[in-house]
Formats: structure tokens, sequence, C-alpha cells
């Protein structure tokens, strides 16, 4: 089962425990503040790529943050696989999850206006026939307002095992489109009524890379410092203790792997604030970065976590061109210290350190008392060889 | 003497539309799990979506070449009985592996199979079916073959030569996807309290689902997700909720065997165990049991026992657990039949109130329809069982029960005839300002039947005729005794007024609680 083989990596549970952890015990404190009526509580609403072992689902259920509903359903929980074997094994662990099976981007970034979240896709069409390519249309869309009518989300987990820019893309990018819809539509409403999130926690993961970017890429990432570092004289300095280098042009080219670190969390802010939120300047945005192993070298994959505001007022209730007051100081703080602030490369030293937290054993058990499986016969080897 | 033959398109036009529901078609695949000596089988919808539905188990799993002879016309042939009639662990064999796969097609358009054998052989598979699969065998469209031996082509598979096996354990997963969007939007609905105001999430305990579904009148009113898992439920060999789901032990043994085979069906997490509990109905149940017993028919053994349960003065609920259930060799055959087997008479609400399950262990194969889902009612195995449960019925079952009807009736009545007798003292004592007696004797012949105040002493006599020296059985002639007593009552007053206010006072009380 699962395709994740770095479920069990402890380095990527100290991300988990020590990152998602912390920010996701932070949100539900704020959408359930300590002395506030029971009545008006509500569970967390959780997005995830979670791998079939639901490990971060299950560590936040241990750890009391994410809890199932009375009838033992984590109904407040969303995921993507794009295998549906994995889905299957992940609903297994986490019953009740609305699981969809697809390529993440490739869903979001359907046209909305084929299928309005109104309409009903799953309905026979009166003039197409009843063949596959019909149906997959059909079930495209409905996938994508099933997701859509899950937002908005009080954590958003886009654990992706992959580039957040790739080569052959057309530009700017399917992650980065994909992240732009996301965000408005966390600007829908909660469900019964109750308001619009005032905010949320964001956990976005990339794999370093690629190097070999073509130029639209490359300038995409150039921009995202340069207009910091033309209204910041200080910032160059402080670019250069980062990369080596104090232009974005050379810094790109000499050590990209640095410029990385700083160029993509500063696209992510800039996303967030093109619709209309903007990153908690108190916390900033965390960096986190794993290495690991790979055939003839090495690779790395960078963590960011950062608490999310919407920017008030909303733009809704703002006149054309009007820029809230606390967006720029926000902005200019969370950027400057993405050039202060460094990035925690968490290694087996860090890990062992590290204070304890609820352990991948306890976790896997877990999802084993959600399989409602005994463990008789046959299925002794299943339970053995799970996660 | 020439032969009657059959074209094999009618397999094809089959495969599209084999069952009634999305049960029958998973049934059939957990019928696999059980005849591969799984020890589970479960079920996933992907709740609360339903864009793929999944059946995996741990049994035996099969190979590649298995699969590929079932596919290359081993589907067909698969629909003969098997010749094994036991599994490696001694469960009865069920037998309709390549039925089972083609059922499922019934709900999708694509499949994929994943089997891994205890020795680590397997593969995975990816089936695509045809699309307007009856224009194009109406169209003689790809049939290959002589015409007494055509094949029919229904779709098509492939391997998947990298799929990497040491992921996975023994057993067997079948994934349908390309669910038919009306499936998923029938589920998606079903499960929408807009909709079906009387939803509920189903708990992950069975035994408090079963409470709950024993509160509706029909599955209908909680959708089709509810129909799906209790419909499962009902057909799969699992056991039942407990020894005493039925009463005075019916199905004891039953549940013993059933539980020797130590195999589980979920679904959606669920544990299923069978949706019938009857326990605790105020009037009590008739329960009956067939005892086992076999009959030659045309040279083949039959062999059935089972039960019938009455549930006394309440109607079942829900209606979809009326009637009577034929189980072979474990699994069901369709649905309670509310018929209860095409039973002639009318028994009225009282067949509302019946259950029962015929459990055969040996024979009504060849009565099964194609479908596998229902009989042919003119088969003499089935009218043999048919002919054996109505005398049943007719001979031992409702007699009995229209015997506790008439007991319950006249306890009804007693209790009643007390309680008016308390009444009528009251209000005839009230009226008369000192305390009554009152005493039934006989009618004088000649008179209609009155009623006589006579003193004495402390109290009042007051006489009337008793019930069965009437000469009519009508129940008004009882209040028509308590006006009439309550008359002589207020006639001992004296003035008309008096008298008057008397009787209507006192005919008030009486009538305010009679």
């Amino acid at each position: 089962m699962g395709s994740f083989k770095f479920e069990d990596c402890p380095l990527k549970h100290y991300i988990r425990t020590n990152a998602w952890l912390p920010a996701c015990r932070r949100r539900k404190g704020l959408i359930n503040p300590p002395g506030a009526k029971k009545s008006k509580a509500r569970k967390l609403r959780y997005f995830t790529f979670c791998a079939a072992g639901a490990i971060d689902v299950l560590m936040l259920d241990v750890a009391g943050v994410l809890r199932p509903d009375g009838a033992g359903r984590f109904t407040s929980v969303c995921f993507f696989d794009k295998e549906r074997e994995d889905v299957i094994e992940t609903q297994k662990r986490i019953p009740g999850a609305v699981g969809i099976v697809g390529n993440f981007t490739r869903v979001v970034l359907l046209d909305e206006l084929a299928h309005p979240v109104g309409a009903d896709a799953l309905a026979p069409p009166s003039d197409e026939p009843d063949r596959r390519l019909t149906r997959s249309g059909q079930r495209d869309a409905e996938m994508q307002r099933t997701f859509i009518r899950q937002f908005p989300f009080d954590v958003i987990n886009l654990d992706l095992e992959e580039f957040f820019f790739k080569r052959n893309d057309p530009f700017p990018g399917a992650v980065l489109n994909s992240l732009r819809k996301i965000l408005s539509w966390q600007q829908r409403s909660l469900p019964g009524s109750i308001g619009c999130l005032e905010g949320f926690s964001l956990m976005f993961t990339t794999q370093i890379g690629p190097k070999e970017l073509n130029q639209e890429y490359a300038n995409l990432l150039k921009n995202c410092i340069s207009s910091n570092v033309a209204r910041a004289p200080d910032l160059r300095a402080k670019l250069k203790a980062k990369t080596g280098y104090d232009t974005p042009e050379t810094s790109l080219e000499e050590n990209f792997e640095s410029f990385f670190r700083l160029a993509v969390p500063k696209a992510i802010l800039s996303v967030l604030v093109e619709q209309d939120w903007l990153v908690d300047p108190e916390r900033g945005i965390k960096l986190f970065e794993i290495e690991r192993a790979r055939e003839g070298g090495t690779y790395k994959m960078l963590h960011a976590v950062m608490d999310v505001k919407r920017q008030q007022p909303p733009r809704e209730q703002r006149g054309p061109g009007v820029v809230p007051l606390e967006l720029c100081a926000a902005y200019q703080k969370v950027a400057s210290d993405l050039f202060s602030n460094d990035v925690i490369s968490v290694s087996e030293a860090i890990v062992s350190g590290a204070v304890s937290a609820p352990d991948l054993d306890k976790i896997r058990a877990r999802g084993k008392k959600y399989m409602n499986l005994p463990e008789t016969g046959g299925n002794r080897a299943a339970a053995q060889t799970a996660d | 003497m020439a032969q009657i033959k059959v074209h094999e398109k009618v397999l094809g036009h089959l495969s599209r539309g084999l069952y009634r529901s999305p049960a029958s078609a998973i049934r059939e695949l957990v019928s696999n799990a059980w005849d591969a000596d799984a020890s589970y089988a479960r079920v996933d919808t992907n709740f609360p979506n339903f864009f793929q539905v999944s059946v995996e188990d741990d049994g035996t799993g099969f190979t590649r070449e298995d699969f590929k002879s079932l596919m290359e016309g081993g589907v067909g042939n698969s629909l003969k009985r098997t010749t094994q009639t036991t599994t490696l662990l001694g469960r009865p064999c069920i037998g309709r592996l390549g039925i089972g796969l083609l059922g499922i097609a019934q709900i999708c358009g694509a499949f994929t199979v994943i089997s891994k054998t205890a020795s680590g052989e397997g593969f995975k598979a990816r089936v695509h079916l045809y699309d307007l699969l009856r224009e194009r065998m109406d169209n003689d469209e790809g049939i290959t073959g002589e015409p007494a031996l055509k094949e029919v082509p229904i779709g098509e598979y492939e391997f998947d030569k990298n799929y990497d096996l040491s992921r996975r354990d023994r057993g067997t997963t079948v994934v349908a996807d390309d669910i038919h969007p009306t499936f998923s939007r029938v589920f998606k609905q079903s499960i929408d309290p807009e909709i079906f105001p009387k939803y509920k999430s189903p708990p992950r305990d069975w035994s408090n689902a079963v409470k709950l579904i024993s509160k509706v009148h029909s599955l209908q009113e909680i959708g089709d997700y509810w129909r799906l898992i209790w419909e499962l439920a009902a057909s799969v060999p699992v056991p039942y909720l407990s020894p005493k789901a039925l009463p005075e032990g019916a199905i004891r043994a039953d549940q013993e065997l059933l539980q020797s085979f130590g195999f589980r069906v979920l679904v959606d997490g669920i544990a299923l165990a069978k949706p019938v509990l009857l326990a605790r109905n105020k009037n009590g149940y008739t329960t009956t049991l067939i005892p086992k017993r076999t009959e030659r028919v045309y040279g083949k053994n039959l062999t059935y026992h089972g039960y019938i349960v009455v549930q006394e003065g309440a109607q079942l609920l829900p209606d979809e657990l009326r009637g009577i259930l034929i189980r072979i060799r474990n699994v069901a055959v369709g649905y309670y039949d509310p018929t209860m087997l095409d039973y002639r008479f009318n028994e009225g609400p009282r067949s509302r109130w019946l259950t029962g399950e015929i459990f055969v262990e040996e024979g009504l194969e060849d009565a099964l329809n194609i479908d596998r889902d229902s009989f042919n009612r003119f088969h003499p195995e089935y009218r043999t069982v048919q002919q054996h449960v109505h005398g049943v019925l007719r001979d031992d079952v409702f007699p009995r029960v229209y015997k506790k009807i008439g007991a319950r009736t006249q306890r009804k009545s007693d209790r009643r005839a007390v309680k008016q007798q308390g009444l009528l003292q009251a209000v005839l004592s009230d009226a008369a300002g000192s305390p009554v007696k009152l005493k039934r004797g006989e009618a004088v012949r000649g008179e209609p039947p009155g009623a006589t105040v006579t003193e004495a002493g402390s109290h009042l006599d007051v006489e009337l005729v008793k019930a069965d020296a009437r000469g009519t059985k009508k129940k008004n002639q009882d209040l028509a005794a308590a006006v009439l007593s309550i008359f002589e009552i207020a006639m001992r007053e004296k003035g008309r007024e008096r008298q008057r206010a008397v009787f209507s006072d006192a005919l008030r009380k009486l009538l305010a609680e009679w």
C-alpha cells in the first residue's frame, strides 16, 4: 500500500511535529478560543495531500487537534491523491474524509464556468452520448465542484512532493495558477452562513529546483526579489549574506538553491497579496529544509509554514486601487524577515534532540483502529506490512 | 430431434444490466472473496463522493493466467456451476468468480483488478468495457466466429507490466472507476439532508445502525446509501448481530456456523452483520422452525432448513425485512420476498408481521434465473420448497398467530370491561350519593335488557343483564346498559329538574371516559 516512500522518514516527521502540528494547534486555538461557547465550537477544516498512511491527519487526531465526528468520520478533512488505490488506503485510515482521485492542478484548473458550482454536473446531459469521454468530463467537473464546496479550510497543507515551477509547464505554471484559484476559493463562506474566514494556516512544500528553468521562470524568480532589493538597500547586503551575491541575477545563476529559498516564499507571498490575503507579520514565514539522497546525488525539499490573514477591509469593501494600510507594513516586514531569518535545515542531529511528539507507532496504531479489522488469519500479514 | 439454441449475444446484453441494484453486483465480488477463503472483504465506496468503488480481500488471490483464462472466454463458462463444493477452509463454495467480475460492469465502464497469491504470483490489469454495447452487438460489431460459436467481445484488458507486487499482500482488489455519473449522483443525493431529511450518517457500530433502521418504514426514506449497506448486510454470508438476534434461538446453530467461517465484510469501515434484530416486542413473537429436510427432485437432493418469525401485533420495520429470504450456500438470492413465495392466501396485515429465511445447503441452483438474483418460479425445485413453506404457513404459522390474536383480543376486551365496570360504578355512586354495587343477572323473558336498582342496606344494588344473556354481541349494548342504569338512578330523585340534572351530569362523566 501507499506510494510515498518517505512516510516513515524521521526528518519528514520532524517537519510534521515541529512545524505543522504547532501551526494547526495555534489555528485551532484561534477558531475555538478558550472560553468561547461550546455551541459555537467547530472542527478544524483541513486540506492535505497526505499519502496513503494519512500520517499528518492521524497525528493531528492523536494530538487532539483534529477529531472525527460522533459517527467516527473525518468529515472536515479533504485530500487529493493521484492513485485510486492510495485513496482507498487513505480512506480506510481516516474514514469519512473527502478523498478526491486525480491530478490536483488538473482538477483545480478546470474551467469553472463550464460547470458552475450550483449546476448538477452528474445529471445526464441531453445531447451527449453515454460514452467514456462524456462520463469522465462529468466526473471531472463534479470533482472540482466537490472540492470547491469544501472551502474554506482553516489549514491548507500543500505538501507537493514535486517542483513548484516545471520547465515545460506553460508560464506561470500550473501550481502557481492553482494556488491563485484556491486562495480565491478560500474567500467562500463557511457552511451554515457563519461568515468567512479571517485567516488560515498555509503549509507549502516544494522540491528545490529545477536549476535549468526557462527564461520566463527565471525572470519570475528574479522579479520576486528585485523590487525588494531596489526599495530597501539594506536588503542587498542581506541578499549577499544569504547567497554570496548582491544582485538577483547573479544570485540566481551562481547560487540557485539559496536564491530559490528566498524567491519562492516571496512568490507565494505575492500570490497571497494578489488574492487579498497577507502573511501575519508577527510570525512571518518559517522555512525548513530536508535533504534526501537519490541516485547520483541528493535533492532538497523546502517546507514553508505561515499564518495568513485576510486583508482588512476585504477587497469587496474597498474602492478600486485602494491598498489597506496594514498591508504595506506587513508585506515589507515579512519580506525583510525572509532575507534575515535562516532556513532550519532538518538533520538527524536536530531530530534526535527534538522534544518528544506523537510517535509514528502511535499514529499508525490510530489508523489501524479506524480500519476496524481484526488481526486474524491472513490479515496478520497485511497488518504487519501496513504503512 | 432439432436442438434449441440461444444466441450468446444475450450474455453480452446481460453484462450491462444483470442486477437490480449495485448491492447485488458488489455482493458477487464479496462472494468471490468468500470462495477465496478470505478473512475479510472490504468495500469502499469513496464516501461521500462515490467516484469509485472497490472491493478488497485477503484471500488466496489468482494468477495472471487465471485472469487471462477468465477474461478470454471463461466468463461464459463460469455460469455453469463449479464442481468444487467446499473451499480449502471448508466453506461451502458459492462459485461465481467470473460473473462477479462481470457484474461490476453494471456500475462502471472500467475497473482494475490486482491480485496476489500466497506464492507471490499476481498481476494488475485494467479492464475497459465498450461503450454503447447494445448498439455494437445489435450491429454484430466485432463479433467473430462461426454462427454456432459466436463470441461476444464486451471490452478489453491490459496488464500493467510495471506494477510492483511487493507493495501489496496476498489477496485481490477490484477497483471500479469510470463509475457511471448516475450512480455517483444518486448516492451523493442520498446523503444530502436537504433531499433526504431523515438521513443520518450511519454509525460505525452496525448494531446501532440496525436500531436506527428499525425505526423507519422503508429504506427509501433514508436513501440509497443506507439501502446499499443494508442490502449487502442482508445478502452476504456474515453472522447475525448475536445468537439472540431472533427469538427462541431460531438462528443459533446458523450463527455458530457462520461465525466458524471467520468471514467479515466491511463497508466504508462498518463491519456488517445480518440486519435483523427482533426482540422486546410487547406482544411477543411466534417462531416456527423448519427443521432440516432433504427431498429428492428429479434425482437430485434438495436440502434446506429455516425459520419463520411473526412479530405479534406490530408491523416489521423496515418493510424490506418482510417476507421470506432464500439463501443458497449462505448467500441471499434477491431480497426478502413479501409475497412469501407467492403465498396465495390473503392474511391481511398479519403478512406484514412476518419474516423468515430458508437456508438451502444443497440444490435449487438450477432454479436460479440468469441474473442469479431471482428464481424461475416454475422450476420443480423451487416449487418443492415453496410448497413446503406454504404448508408451514398455512398449517402452523398463521393458525398460531390467529389464536394469539384471539387471545389478545379477548384479554383486551376483558380489560376494557373491567375498566368500564369500575367507571360505571363510580359514576353511579356519585350520582346516587351512596355506594353502588354492580351485579349481572339473567334477562327477563319477554322484556328488553334494562337495569334494576334495589336498596340493600348501606348501598344500592344495580343489576344489569349479563353480556352473554342479551341475545346480541353488539358492543354498544354495554353502553346502552350503562346509560339505562344511570337513568334508573336519576329517576330516584325527586322532581323532573333534579332527575334531569343528575342524569345529564352522570352521563357526561360516563361518556368522558368510556
